[in-house]
């Protein structure tokens, strides 16, 4: 009985082959899938992004894009002897030194984030990067001369400047470095030269770290971005999809340096001194790439105590932390109506 | 689909064509005008589709370059292209012993080793200019749209002096109208720069490679990349994590929701979708016949110029 019923199902659902041609010939023609990618080095890491379809002016614009990036790079790195930071760094403990628009406005919104907090977020530990020798890539543990004296050249209340863009150190040695704003900045200046040209669908990337999502990614549902477990590398911790949000993470994979046994990452927590060793990885959702990711360094420094302060005072910034004390399950502290987190997903 | 030795395209096309059967054709279309302009007439005339499986234009990396750089004027003025197809190999195969026996006349070749070996043999085939070059002249006229009014060449079999009668190096000069030049080497003793077409304007180059295009801007130093990635709603289409170094990037460890779609098999499979979408709707191919057929043209020109060590115009075998 059984088999007779199963049989008269697959006979009922068994296509004819008329059928078949018939669903054959009613099928729509395939619409393109092919997103254009596009990318290009730059800040030590690659830039890329992605554009929808139906947009023929992906790389015409990506250029104008990478413009963008160049040249806040020219500005921005301490790599480049000539750029304006360096020139900063060299000449502003000596002098007062005019700076231009771009840089003058990241100096005043670092001020505010310094500010908001409570110092977790310092781009002024050049020196203290450097006495650890990361800045070199060959850490080592210092002398405590050597970090006092570091230390003393550290800090954002040691610089001062003004509306002009006069900028002066008030310690020797003080050094600026914007490797935890500098990626970020630059994506959300280059996405407005590329919303300028009247492109809403697109997923920009800097390095993996920082990315800013326009519009609602392919299918409505939001720009789906997984996030690389920072130990079992070939994990996710989760996925977020962002709707027209950017994205920030800040992790200790890059360099880490061994002391008393136990292992820390290249972040510096700028009010001691010292590596962190709490935070695993910290991924930040903003309204822009800039704050996501310099708020996803202060966050990675200053800890869940911080996130959750900051969090509960800045509505729509959501943060996901590993912590070292819970390497199988992240922490999610505040929400947005522009993103969902999910930890089902792997 | 046909997929035998040149010489015969035209006779199974026309013969399918006349039985009321749509046509793929690999190319060359044939190995001589007369049979492109039968075949082509065959087609129209029993309505059907007819199609040279040129299938650089299905690959989406060249179709992003063609429409996002070439379309877009991001090169300025061309006046050069250079193109290659560099191999380090006779490209002679081996019959096997278990197959001696075997009497391969009635299908037209002299011998075994002729039926293997059929892309040695001009009887056969139209020579490396035909086959790897056929390519590339497609390509280069897609991307210039134009094609070319006159031709030099030199060559010779230099490598493999084995009995073939086709070169095994074709240098080739295509003149374009507007002060355009293509210099197109088919060598087969060095594989050093393989297989790519380079572009190059007054503002940029764009190189041609397989399922990934760079360009390089005059005015700056630096390479842009550009791909093309099926992007999927339901995965990841990145991964976040600490910065990678430019060095050290990797889109493909986690992220399965862009997975690169360039490249030769994505090519072939583009093409045979579109040719089914074709016989089903109507849509047009996108390698016209009487493009493959100035192709054809095209190659008969240089293989002319490489006996006669002229100038020939391709319209002459028209």
């Amino acid at each position: 009985m059984h088999k007779v019923k199963s049989k008269s199902i697959v006979q009922n659902w068994e296509p004819t082959r008329r059928e078949l041609l018939a669903r054959w010939r009613s099928q729509p023609m395939p619409r393109s899938s092919e997103w254009t990618r596009v990318s290009r080095s730059a800040m030590a890491c690659q830039f890329e992004a992605i554009f929808a379809p139906e947009c023929e002016i992906a790389v015409s614009v990506s250029e104008e894009y990478f413009r963008v990036v160049d040249r806040l790079e020219s500005i921005l790195s301490i790599f480049r002897p000539d750029s304006e930071v360096s020139v900063l760094n060299c000449l502003a403990a000596e002098r007062a030194v005019y700076v231009g628009p771009e840089l003058l406005a990241l100096l005043e919104l670092c001020e505010l984030l310094h500010r908001e907090t409570g110092g977790a977020f310092d781009v002024t530990s050049g020196a203290l990067s450097k006495c650890w020798g990361f800045e070199a890539r060959r850490p080592s543990i210092p002398s405590l001369e050597a970090l006092a004296v570091a230390r003393n050249s550290s800090g954002f209340h040691r610089i001062s400047f003004n509306r002009q863009g006069v900028v002066s150190f008030l310690a020797t040695g003080l050094r600026i470095n914007f490797g935890g704003i500098g990626k970020g900045f630059a994506l959300d200046q280059g996405a407005a030269r590329i919303r300028a040209r009247g492109i809403v669908t697109a997923l920009l990337s800097a390095g993996n770290s920082s990315m800013l999502a326009l519009g609602d990614g392919p299918d409505g549902h939001g720009w789906n971005v997984g996030l690389r477990h920072p130990i079992f590398k070939n994990q996710r911790i989760g996925t977020v999809r962002l709707h027209s949000y950017a994205l920030g993470t800040s992790g200790q994979e890059e360099q880490s340096i061994e002391i008393e046994g136990l292992r820390y990452g290249h972040i510096l927590d700028p009010r001691s001194g010292w590596p962190v060793r709490s935070v695993v990885s910290v991924t930040v959702l903003a309204h822009s790439a800039t704050e996501a990711d310099a708020l996803a360094t202060a966050f990675f420094v200053g800890g869940k105590e911080l996130a959750e302060r900051y969090c509960s005072a800045h509505p729509g910034i959501v943060a996901i932390m590993l912590l070292e004390s819970d390497l199988s399950r992240p922490t999610i502290i505040g929400s947005s109506d522009q993103v969902e987190v999910n930890f089902g997903n792997r | 689909m046909i997929a035998t030795p040149p010489w015969l395209h035209g006779e199974i096309a026309i013969g399918s064509l006349a039985a009321g059967k749509h046509v793929l054709c690999e190319p060359p279309m044939a190995t001589d005008a007369r049979a492109c302009e039968e075949m082509i007439s065959v087609a129209q005339k029993n309505q059907r589709i007819l199609h040279i499986g040129y299938q650089q234009q299905y690959d989406p990396s060249n179709w992003a370059a063609y429409r996002n750089i070439m379309k877009q004027g991001l090169l300025g003025d061309v006046y050069t292209v250079e193109a290659t197809h560099h191999t380090n190999s006779s490209a002679r195969l081996e019959s096997p012993s278990s197959d001696a026996k075997f009497d391969p006349r009635p299908w037209g070749y002299s011998s075994l080793e002729h039926l293997l070996n059929w892309r040695l043999y001009q009887q056969y085939s139209s020579g490396p200019m035909g086959d790897e070059g056929g390519s590339i002249v497609s390509t280069i006229n897609w991307f210039l749209d134009a094609v070319p009014t006159s031709v030099q060449a030199m060559g010779g079999i230099y490598s493999y002096k084995d009995g073939r009668d086709v070169d095994d190096h074709v240098y080739a000069t295509l003149d374009y109208p507007n002060a355009r030049t293509a210099m197109l080497s088919v060598i087969q003793s060095n594989g050093f720069e393989g297989s790519y077409i380079q572009i190059l304007g007054t503002k940029g180059t764009l190189i041609l490679g397989n399922g990934e295009s760079l360009l390089f801007m005059e005015e700056r130093n630096g390479v842009t990349s550009v791909s093309t990635a099926a992007v999927s709603g339901s995965q990841p289409v990145l991964d976040a994590s600490a910065t990678r170094r430019a060095e050290g990037a990797d889109h493909s460890a986690l992220a399965q929701g862009a997975a690169a779609t360039g490249g030769v098999r994505e090519a072939f499979q583009n093409e045979i979708a579109a040719f089914c979408g074709a016989i089903r709707t109507g849509a047009p191919l996108r390698c016209s016949l009487s493009d493959a057929r100035n192709v054809v043209l095209t190659c008969l020109a240089i293989n002319k110029a490489l006996k006669s060590q002229e100038r020939v115009r391709p319209q002459e075998f028209a």
